[in-house]
């Protein structure tokens, strides 16, 4: 239990200190980030769900970049599927928040151009309490605002304890692919 | 008589079906609640509203001041980021920094990037 908490309390601390090192930085923020997702194997209602309140912070000195979204403010077409998504798969009153904290890498903003380029995003990606270190495609451009992000990437709902039960192990694909698309201006 | 008897039967199988079928259509398409008609888990003004505990997707009600307004949502007193509901809010455009005013939304939860809390699907309801 003394172990969870220590461990619990350095994420939020590591967490803390790299969102200091973006305030003292020149950053690009989103607060209406789109998350979707596309969890379904081909069935007659496809099991996709779209986040419009994601958050995002990018420091546009180092690349670094950290995201937060709520998993209860994904919307779903069916209110019974996104009531089962939130109790059943990603029990969201105990794990609310999902987080990506990385670095794009050899990112140089000074070297981004009104078409996209592509970036290495390296960094932690936790769901459900559950950290993973991963390494992200993504399309990155300048915007008249700021800059454009987006990104296509697949996690495996094994690695984040995600059950699926028999009856419907043949609906919901192991393979979630999710899709980003942020659109980031300058935080003053 | 006997014929009669079984199409009888056939009859009430294919009704209880028919119904079953519809019934479980219907739980499982039933649409979300419209936020209007939620029921309130708090009511009051921004520091009561961040004492109180709440649980995420708690539906609350706020009376504060605007203090930005940016495409989609509001920051009520700067601690407090709304974003609007896309199908039943119609008031919103009419917002200025420095207003007050009430709102119905469901809480998410405290975002840890901006340092505020969130609610989404927000209406406005008039003042009371």
């Amino acid at each position: 239990m003394f172990y969870i908490f220590t461990l619990m309390k350095a994420r939020f601390i590591l967490f803390f200190l790299f969102y200091v090192s973006l305030i003292s930085a020149q950053k690009y923020a989103t607060r209406s980030g789109q998350t979707s997702f596309i969890g379904s194997e081909e069935t007659f209602e496809q099991i996709k769900a779209i986040n419009k309140v994601s958050t995002a912070i990018v420091d546009s000195s180092n690349g670094n970049i950290a995201i937060l979204l709520f998993v209860s403010a994904f919307k779903f077409e069916i209110a019974l599927m996104e009531e089962h998504f939130n109790e059943n798969y990603m029990e969201s009153s105990k794990y609310p928040k999902a987080t990506f904290v990385g670095n794009i890498q050899d990112f140089k903003y000074e070297e981004l151009t009104n078409t996209e380029n592509n970036y290495d995003i390296v960094g932690v990606l936790a769901i459900r309490g559950i950290e993973k270190s991963v390494t992200i495609s993504g399309r990155m451009q300048k915007t008249e605002q700021g800059i454009s992000l987006k990104t296509n990437f697949i996690i495996l709902t094994e690695d984040y304890n995600i059950k699926i039960p028999k009856v419907v192990r043949n609906k919901i694909s192991k393979k979630i692919n999710i899709k980003v698309e942020y659109e980031l201006i300058e935080k003053i | 008589m006997s014929l009669l008897k079984k199409y009888k039967l056939a009859l009430i199988i294919v009704c209880l079906l028919l119904v079953g079928g519809f019934a479980l259509t219907s739980y499982v398409y039933q649409n979300e609640e419209p936020m209007s008609e939620k029921s309130i888990s708090f009511k009051g003004n921004i520091s009561g509203f961040i004492k109180a505990s709440l649980n995420e997707r708690s539906v609350v009600v706020l009376k504060a001041r605007v203090t930005s307004v940016r495409l989609g949502g509001v920051q009520l007193e700067r601690v407090v980021s709304i974003q609007y509901n896309e199908n039943e809010n119609l008031n919103f455009e009419n917002i200025n920094v420095g207003d007050i005013i009430v709102i119905k939304g469901g809480y998410l939860g405290y975002d840890d990037l901006f340092e505020e809390y969130k609610l989404i699907n927000c209406i406005i309801l008039k003042d009371e």
